[in-house]
């Protein structure tokens, strides 16, 4: 069997499966190496892709050509936009998806992309002055030239169920081990993170009646390239809640949860919690919401959202029975928690290569993040600079200032992470700017340069840019009166005194398009601000600070922060500004010192 | 950057922090965070010794005997090691004390340097630096009563709280967007939001109206006395300022020009302006100051007509209070109605105008001063939060209003800025503050 390759991505999970489809449209030669290809995409945890700030990440995958979204659309079985009272910024496309159709989809775009799939665990790196020549796995040894790895929940994974802790990276899975030792030897120290799972409970034994219902929307597509006909048949969820006598056994039986036994030592996410972690801490709450996802349109298999837990198994048959609608319920797979280790995301540059290495990216939960959307947004940037790299080009980093990707990676690379990390729109600063609907035109010029886009995706963007811009030319040549004074319709786009409904009813000229040209066109102004403060980063971010290599050094600024600094070793002031507890001032006893060195230098 | 330029590379400076000049006695102050050892050891100062030291210093031919305070580092106006030297005021030895620091390589300081570093080791907020500027350069006691509550950090203590509300705003206004599909996170009424950045921007604006950038120190409000000649404007003018400043004399039409003058009533400021005495004055230059007079009414919030008699003056302009001057001499006399009786000689009736005069002022409360740039900010922050959207992205229109208005009123503490605020403000100091 052929060993060598152009790319080498090893994991086959939501970061993985991105990597290696990025790495076949810059027209490598790539491997995807994973524990067992029949899981290749499989969805750990919730059967949905979306939300607010998560669908904003699977918009720009898609625009730069990858599988996130189009599976979605092949396996979605419920649609639905949340946020619909706010604005286009915030509003999010969220699909509830067959578990087992998205993989199935998600393994055959790998097969039609000719990605080579490996099954094989790997241990090891061999290196040779920082550069990784090959991954030995325990059946082989495999060669590339540049390597992305997407370890997810599995490196020395654990999987907690009340007192009881076994070796896994999932539910029935075995855990990976080894790269620790790679890490180690480069002076880096892993940590460890935690999340956990809810129970899943037999669709047959449960009484939908009198549950809530929530139907979905038609017409909604995760991808630019969606079209009619193309989601599976579509289901409803439903929605019940927790009550008194579910906390009264939670609460009995807590000390009896992994979490808080003291087994766990990772930290887990806070906008994630489990349901003894709600009980404890909002424990003046009387019932908490459960949202019914089926995991499937002909699968037994429900996803109760919303109680996620690592009580024993014992508790949460208790607890599951006292809900409205799970009396008779009956438990298919029980909730756990799992412990896993990730690498600082400070040990990455912007393209998401590790520092330490030249050819070595990391990607997914393995630096510290959760979801499947955020997984994927780093999958996507760490196969292209990995390809790139193969192919000697310059590195590509999003901005912040035109993607959530940009924001991501900035976010991780620089502050690194305290908790698992998931994106929300209250992250970027230009968030009026960054819309899902936009996200094509957002990342447009990058994706045709770095050859990611097929003739498919090319021209289905001109043929919405065409819509667009006949919407634009009516607004911009109609007018009407106004007191006396002449405005564009352009211009009433901007005024608060007339709506979007106003403006429709007042072009002559509309297409489909029209709400996104509506929106371009209300917040122009934003977009010079934004201009402005890029500038104006631009200039902090010029001045580097590679010159400064012990803080201890610096005059004036107090003993924390010269340990802060040490530690970070921001490389211009735009990184130093960013550290918590920076003062203005402090950045200006920096400037002064970085400017001394420099005058000393010369 | 810009930012820093002044007196990067040098460690220690110094200036003179007493005016020039011959006095009894000149301070010099010279700062650093390392001063040059053998400095030190000529003033025989102890590096770490704080106290107040009598020295005499050898100054080549001669030595004056001098009183060295000395400030180790951090306790001291800078930050940094700071001494102070006073030597005796002639403009001679001041050189020669220049000279002896020259030698040691201390350098001489830019405007605003001592300050500046006061700021950058943390002393010393930026509003507080600037303050601190204005305080110097205020003209009389008035602009210093106008500049208290910002010097005294009022000022700065409401805008903290104003951006407190806006923080709180802020993160009501982020769980509505990004929680919104969760559980528990209830509906934050678009009227309530509403309601509460009217509240922000009421407060801004009464800030707005309540201070003014210093820049401004001529727009005060302005009341103009004016009336026929010789019916004692001028003497109402000097009662109202308690002082003699115009010319008071018998011969009608002597205030020539508009005579202004500003006072502080019950804290609010005033302008009040004397004019030439109006009727068809025979000379060429009476002529002259007749126009003014009606031109000094343009513009006015408050005018005043005086007179001794209820004329019919032919063109007397319409004016805000009427006042009946001369009571003294006419007792007993009838006032027509809406007219203030007073004497302007004898201060008999002069509170009833000063009430009236405090009521016509379209102020809630007194008019402060504070600096260009924390009035601009101010006003730029009004005006970010104003543009509001009455859609269905109202909620992420105001987050991103509150977020910029935030940024806006932060940056008045000296939240750290690439456009050169530190240079603008600093630069403006004199030498040695
Ligand atoms: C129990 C649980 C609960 C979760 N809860 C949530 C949640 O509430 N919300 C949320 O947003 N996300 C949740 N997730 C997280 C979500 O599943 C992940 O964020 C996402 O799948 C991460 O993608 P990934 O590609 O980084 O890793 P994974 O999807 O974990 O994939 C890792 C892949 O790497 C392979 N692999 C690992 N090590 C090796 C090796 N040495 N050699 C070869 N192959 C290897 C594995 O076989 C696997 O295919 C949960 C996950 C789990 C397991």
């Amino acid at each position: 069997m052929n060993n060598k390759f152009d790319l080498i991505v090893i994991g086959g999970g939501h970061a993985g499966v991105e990597a290696a489809v990025a790495g076949r449209r810059m027209k490598l030669d790539v491997a995807l190496i994973t524990l067992d290809q029949e899981k290749i995409g499989r969805m750990s945890c919730n059967p949905a892709v979306g939300g607010i700030g998560k669908t904003h990440l699977a918009r720009e995958i898609d625009a730069l050509g990858g599988v996130i979204a189009e599976a979605t659309d092949l396996s979605g079985i419920q649609f639905k936009t949340l946020n619909k009272k706010k604005g286009p910024a915030v509003q999010a496309l969220r699909a509830q998806t067959d578990k087992n159709l998205y993989e199935k989809t998600i393994q055959s775009f790998i097969n039609e992309f000719g990605i080579h799939v490996i099954e094989d665990e790997v241990e090891d790196f061999c290196e040779k002055n920082n550069k990784i020549i090959s991954a030995r796995g325990k059946r082989g040894e495999y060669f590339g030239k540049s390597f992305v790895l997407t370890t997810g929940t599995f490196l020395n994974g654990s999987i907690l169920i009340g007192s009881k802790k076994v070796d896994g990276g999932r539910i029935d899975e075995k855990k990976s081990t080894g790269l620790e030792r790679y890490f180690l030897s480069k002076d880096v120290t892993l940590g460890r993170l935690k999340t956990g799972t809810p129970p899943r409970l037999s669709k047959k034994t449960i009484n939908f009646r009198g549950l809530e219902e929530q139907p979905g929307e038609s017409g909604l597509y995760m991808s630019f390239l969606g079209q009619k006909n193309q989601h599976p048949q579509q289901t409803i969820c439903h929605i019940t809640r927790t009550n008194p006598e579910t906390h009264k056994i939670i609460n009995r039986d807590i000390k009896k949860s992994a979490m808080y036994s003291g087994l766990i030592s990772g930290v887990g996410p806070r906008y994630c919690p489990s349901i003894e972690d709600k009980i404890v801490r909002f424990s003046e709450k009387k019932d908490h919401q459960i949202f019914l996802e089926p995991e499937g349109i002909d699968s037994d298999w429900m996803y109760p959202n919303g109680i996620s837990t690592s009580l024993p198994k014992e508790t949460q048959e208790e607890y599951v029975q006292s809900i409205k609608g799970f009396e008779n319920a009956k438990i298919l797979q029980y909730g756990y928690a799992v412990e896993y280790d990730y690498i600082d995301p400070r040990n990455m540059s912007k393209d998401l290569l590790f520092k330490k290495s030249d050819n070595l990216y990391l990607a997914g939960q393995i630096n510290g993040t959760t979801g499947y959307e955020e997984a994927g947004a780093q999958g996507i940037i760490a196969g292209i600079n990995a390809s790139l790299n193969v192919l000697g080009k310059e590195k590509w980093v999003p901005q912040r200032s035109s993607s959530y990707l940009g924001v991501l990676v900035d976010d991780l690379t620089k502050f690194g992470v305290s908790e698992p990390y998931r994106m929300f729109t209250s992250r970027a600063e230009h968030r009026l700017l960054l819309r899902q609907e936009n996200a094509d035109e957002r990342l447009f010029e990058s994706a045709k340069k770095l050859n990611l886009l097929s003739e498919e995706r090319i021209e289905a963007f001109h043929q919405k840019q065409r819509k667009k811009q006949k919407v634009l030319v009516s607004l911009r040549g109609n007018s009407i009166n106004l007191t006396g004074k002449k405005v564009t319709l352009y211009d009433l786009c901007k005024r608060s005194d007339f709506s979007e409904q106003d403006v429709f009813k007042l072009n002559p000229d509309n297409t489909s398009e029209f709400t996104a040209v509506y929106y371009d066109a209300k917040y122009s102004g934003y977009v010079k601000k934004q201009e402005r403060e890029i500038e104006k980063m631009k200039t902090l971010d010029d001045f580097s600070l590679g010159l400064i290599f012990d803080y201890q050094e610096v005059v004036g600024l107090s003993g924390e922060l010269k340990e802060k600094l040490n530690y970070h070793k921001p490389q211009t002031l735009l990184d130093a500004s960013k550290i918590e507890g920076i003062t203005p001032a402090a950045l200006n006893v920096i400037t002064i010192h970085a400017k001394k060195i420099d005058a000393i230098r010369s | 950057m810009a930012v820093v330029e002044v007196a990067d590379k040098i460690d220690t400076i110094y200036a003179l922090a007493t005016p020039s000049g011959r006095s009894a006695i000149a301070v010099i102050r010279v700062t650093g965070t390392s001063i040059p050892k053998k400095l030190l050891e000529k003033l025989s100062l102890q590096k770490n010794s704080r106290g107040c030291f009598v020295r005499k210093i050898d100054l080549g031919d001669y030595s004056d005997k001098c009183l060295v305070l000395n400030f180790p580092a951090p306790e001291s106006y800078t930050g940094e090691h700071l001494i102070e030297i006073h030597c005796h005021g002639n403009p001679v030895i001041i050189a020669d004390v220049f000279t002896l620091l020259d030698g040691y390589g201390v350098e001489e300081a830019s405007p605003g340097d001592f300050s500046k570093r006061a700021y950058l080791n943390g002393k010393v907020s930026l509003d507080e630096a600037e303050s601190l500027m204005l305080g110097i350069q205020a003209q009389n006691k008035n602009d210093l009563i106008s500049l208290e509550k910002f010097r005294s950090g009022d000022l700065g203590q409401k805008i903290f709280n104003i951006s407190n509300s806006l923080e709180s705003l802020l993160v009501a206004l982020e769980s509505q967007l990004d929680f919104s599909d969760e559980d528990g996170v209830s509906d934050l009424e678009r009227n309530e939001i509403a309601k509460n950045i009217e509240q922000i921007l009421h407060d801004l604006k009464r800030l707005l109206k309540n201070y003014r950038p210093i820049r401004d120190l001529e727009a005060r409000q302005r009341a103009v006395i004016i009336g026929p000649p010789n019916v004692g404007k001028s003497s109402l003018f000097n009662r109202l300022l308690k002082e003699d400043i115009a010319i008071v004399s018998n011969t009608p039409g002597t205030t020539r020009d508009v005579v202004r003058k500003t006072i502080v009533m019950e804290g609010i400021e005033l302008e009040v302006n004397d004019t030439a005495g109006i009727r068809n004055g025979e000379t060429l230059v009476e002529q002259e100051g007749i126009e003014k007079s009606y031109k000094a009414l343009d513009g006015a919030e408050i005018s005043i007509w005086v007179s001794d008699q209820e004329s019919n003056f032919k063109n007397k302009p319409k004016t805000d209070l009427l006042v009946m001057n001369k009571i003294d001499l006419f007792e007993g006399r009838t006032i027509p109605k809406g007219w203030i009786p007073l004497s302007a000689k004898t201060g008999e009736g002069m509170n009833v105008l000063v009430e009236e005069l405090i009521k016509k002022l379209n102020v809630e409360e007194s008019v402060f001063y504070t600096s260009e740039r924390v009035y601009g900010n101010i006003e730029k922050t009004v005006k970010t939060l104003s543009a509001s959207s009455n859609e269905k992205d109202f909620y992420e229109i105001n987050a991103q209003n509150a977020r910029d208005a935030l940024i806006l009123l932060k940056e008045i503490y000296g939240d750290f800025d690439n456009e050169k605020i530190l240079d603008q403000i600093f630069q403006k100091f004199c030498i040695g503050k």
